[in-house]
């Protein structure tokens, strides 16, 4: 399940509950796209509910990641705990450090 | 692709148990979670920590999805990495090769287990893929999970070990 909430000006906040996989595709779309049309200066992604996390959520959250900057709308992750926390460290840190410094 | 110092299959299974051996239609496994049940019956069996069953799962679940989509659909993973709005592209081309004559194609699944280590290979009917060319996440998340990863035929074979670490001694 995602819920996006605006937490205050321009800032907004993302909650995703459950097993975030390829399968959420297009609820995520539609809330990125929602904040962004919003124009969201600040859109903060919470993993707090996510128990299971898959390489196809690892791409989606690049891809936000991308379409969020283009739009000068500064994304974030966090509150990711257990194994969903680890597979972050494992795989996004270093990918989201090169999409950032790119 | 096939990596010559690779043990083979025979060896690593050598004095095994077969957890599980099964072979499916692509339709069916597209719509069963596998990986899900066998992570679940490795846990109710005791074999494994649940920290290596999270990770049985998500290696199983990554390989079948390739598996599926990639090799026995031939759906090529490019539109997933291109925008937010072509995911709903790439989504359209895996249902719609779900309903042609190649969602008859099928996949085996088999799983081991020896010395709290999983051995587990997954074979489709696909043309296989080039890992060097492999541009999805996937793969880089298989390499840092699994204790090794080797794939033969192209691509169509892929057979994996994972040692589950945090076992008691």
């Amino acid at each position: 399940m995602v819920n996006l909430s605006q937490t205050g000006d321009g800032t907004f906040m993302l909650h995703f509950e459950g097993d975030f996989t390829f399968n959420s595709h297009n609820h995520f779309r539609i809330a990125i796209k929602d904040a962004l049309h919003q124009q969201a200066s600040s859109l903060n992604i919470s993993l707090k509910g996510v128990k299971y996390i898959d390489s196809s959520a690892l791409g989606m959250l690049l891809l936000a990641m991308e379409e969020c900057k283009a739009k000068n709308c500064k994304m974030s992750v966090t509150e990711a705990s257990g194994y969903v926390a680890d597979v972050l460290n494992m795989v996004m840190l270093e990918k989201l450090v090169d999409r950032a410094q790119a | 692709m096939t990596r010559p110092n690779s043990p083979s299959l025979e060896s690593l299974t050598a004095g095994a148990e077969r957890v599980a051996e099964m072979t499916a239609s692509t339709q069916w496994f597209a719509s069963h979670d596998a990986a899900l049940q066998l992570s679940e019956l490795v846990i109710a069996r005791q074999l494994c920590t649940a920290t290596c069953a999270w990770q049985l799962r998500l290696i199983l679940h990554e390989l079948l999805r390739n598996a599926i989509e990639h090799g026995n659909l031939e759906v090529s993973s490019h539109q997933k990495h291109t925008s937010l709005d072509s995911l709903q592209h790439y989504y359209h081309q895996v249902e719609e090769a779900l309903n042609s004559p190649l969602t008859q194609r099928h996949i085996t699944l088999s799983l081991w287990y020896k010395n709290k280590t999983f051995i587990g290979q997954i074979q489709d009917d696909g043309l296989g893929f080039c890992e060097q060319h492999s541009q999805g996440l996937g793969l880089d998340l298989l390499k840092k999970i699994t204790s090794s990863l080797t794939y033969l035929n192209n691509g169509s074979l892929a057979i994996f070990t994972l040692e589950d670490k945090h076992a008691q001694p």
